[in-house]
């Protein structure tokens, strides 16, 4: 399937506030979430009221670091960076 | 100079350029800290004068058990509000008191101090003075400094805003090619000999100054008496922290998210100026001393003590000849200064090699301070912590030109010229030290000192 950018932007952004919720301790499985491109619930949306940022670290290996509050969660998702590398296409 | 300007990145971030350290015995049992930021500020510098910076986190850190982390901390985080959006004023009237409607723009600050038993706010909306603008809109500037010394529930006193630059030094000498004035005449590209010239006389600083009881910091929360006990020891360091990551919009505030990234730290004066190489300096800002063994190979054979012998032809023979690793030197900036060294004194803190400084709270304040501290046999001053009338420039040079090296080698004969050798600005030094908290000078005037 083909990837537009807004579908990037709609499924990437999704992706990345739930690894931000994740930093912020709201989930559980926070990275492992992230990375099954599971959407946040309206209820995690809602919870991120401070800024966040994706940093990605390496793209080679898929490590991506999301900054929210004063914290930095570290995690690997391969397809995640393979989205943004076509976006920006 | 001390730590003003020392490094390649810092030196572009002057809000959170730690510039000066300094740790001493005061009255009531009680330390005195202070940490300096913003290198060489020009007292007129309307009409945005300097403050500190929002985005940084200003901390002390004290060391009890000599392991090179941090047992207290102090975090200091200031926010900045306009009172008046429709003024390009700093002030639109005199600022008779800190709560003057004539001030625009004014910075207060939040204290959070972090143990091992936790995190605790000390403090918020402390309020800082303004800069020194000048008579008309500064009158009875002493007594706007005054307003914002507050002292905490918790027994700290405490001080934020600007203050008259303390540190002192002739840096035109020092970076060209070390032709220390008044000794031109010896240099390898002899001049005639001049007094030396002081490159801050009339500079201010953003001062952070913290009086903390002394039971708050020692590891058993004594007050120790005795200057050979190993719990009489502290070390001290300053450091500033940005978030890692600053996103900048046009039109709104910064937002900055991430963890807190160390940027600049200082504990001894001059450590990271004129040991570290430049391509370290950066790395060794960002680092903690718990690490600096790393930058111990820099103290053992310092650069500075190779280059004198050479700029100083025949002055300096017996430095040249010392190749032994310099002892001496890693005791005083790496480990503390051990018993059965200095009669009577010791700072040693233990094997790890941590750049603080290392004060033994057990000597009290010397009632006629030497300039010269432990080398003018006044055991209250450099290297036991720091005072502000300290002459650390010519102390350390004096330490590097192999003054001390006799104290872990007694065959070796220093130099006469190490005895001698100093900083020229100390002859005519013009500063206005206080004698209580914060200890150093008000602020030059912008409308007197352009």
């Amino acid at each position: 399937m083909g990837l537009t950018r807004r579908g990037f932007i709609v499924g990437g952004s999704a992706g990345a506030a739930a690894a931000g919720a994740a930093a912020s301790g709201l989930l559980a499985t926070g990275a492992a979430r992230a990375a099954d491109g599971a959407a946040a619930t309206p209820q995690e949306l809602e919870r991120l009221t401070r800024p966040m940022l994706l940093h990605v670290r390496d793209a080679a290996s898929g490590q991506v670091g999301v900054l929210v509050d004063e914290e930095e969660l570290v995690f690997t998702d391969k397809a995640l960076v393979a989205r943004l590398a076509r976006a920006v296409h | 100079m001390s730590s003003h300007r020392e490094a390649p990145l810092i030196s572009k971030d002057p809000a959170a350029d730690n510039t000066d350290t300094y740790a001493f015995v005061t009255p009531g049992d009680t330390v005195t800290i202070l940490t300096n930021y913003l290198p060489g500020e020009l007292p007129a510098g309307g009409p945005n004068f300097y403050e500190f910076d929002d985005e940084v986190r200003y901390s002390i850190y004290v060391d009890n058990n000599g392991d090179g982390q941090p047992d207290v901390t102090y975090h200091f985080r200031f926010s900045t509000a306009i009172t008046n959006p429709h003024t390009f004023l700093y002030n639109t009237g005199p600022i008779d008191s800190l709560t003057s409607a004539n001030w625009n723009r004014r910075q207060r600050y939040r204290i959070e101090k972090v143990t091992a038993g936790g995190s605790t706010v000390l403090a918020h909306d402390v309020p800082t003075p303004p800069a020194n603008i000048g008579p008309r809109s500064t009158p009875s500037y002493p007594n706007l400094a005054s307003a914002a010394i507050r002292t905490l529930s918790s027994g700290e006193k405490v001080f934020a805003g600007q203050r008259e630059e303390g540190f002192f030094v002739d840096l035109g000498s020092v970076f060209d090619l070390g032709t220390l004035r008044p000794f031109q005449n010896l240099h390898l590209l002899p001049t005639a000999a001049q007094p030396g010239v002081d490159a801050l006389a009339d500079a201010n600083v953003q001062t952070i100054a913290l009086q903390v009881p002394i039971s708050h910091l020692t590891a058993d929360g004594s007050v120790p008496t005795d200057p050979s006990g190993t719990n009489a020891v502290i070390g001290v360091w300053g450091a500033a922290s940005r978030q890692r990551a600053t996103v900048r919009d046009p039109g709104h505030a910064n937002q900055t998210v991430g963890p807190w990234t160390q940027i600049s730290r200082l504990g001894n004066p001059l450590f990271n100026e004129v040991i570290v190489p430049m391509s370290r300096k950066d790395a060794w800002n960002g680092s903690t001393p718990a690490g600096d063994s790393a930058f111990a190979g820099f103290v053992a054979q310092p650069e500075l003590a190779k280059l004198l012998p050479v700029l100083y032809p025949g002055v300096f023979p017996n430095l040249a000849g010392l190749t032994a690793d310099r002892a001496d030197l890693l005791a005083i900036l790496l480990t503390g200064i051990p018993a059965g060294i200095v009669p009577g004194f010791q700072n040693f803190t233990g094997t790890t090699q941590a750049d603080m400084l290392r004060l033994n709270v057990a000597v009290p304040p010397a009632s006629s301070p030497d300039r010269l501290g432990i080398l003018g046999g006044d055991l209250a001053g450099f290297p036991n912590g720091r005072r502000v009338t300290d002459d650390v420039t010519t102390i350390e040079l004096r330490a590097v030109a192999g003054l001390t090296y006799p104290l872990v080698d007694p065959s070796y004969t220093p130099d006469a010229a190490a005895g001698g050798v100093e900083d020229g600005t100390f002859a005519t030094l013009d500063r206005n030290f206080l004698t209580t908290f914060p200890y150093l000078g008000h602020p030059h005037s912008g409308y007197l000192v352009p």
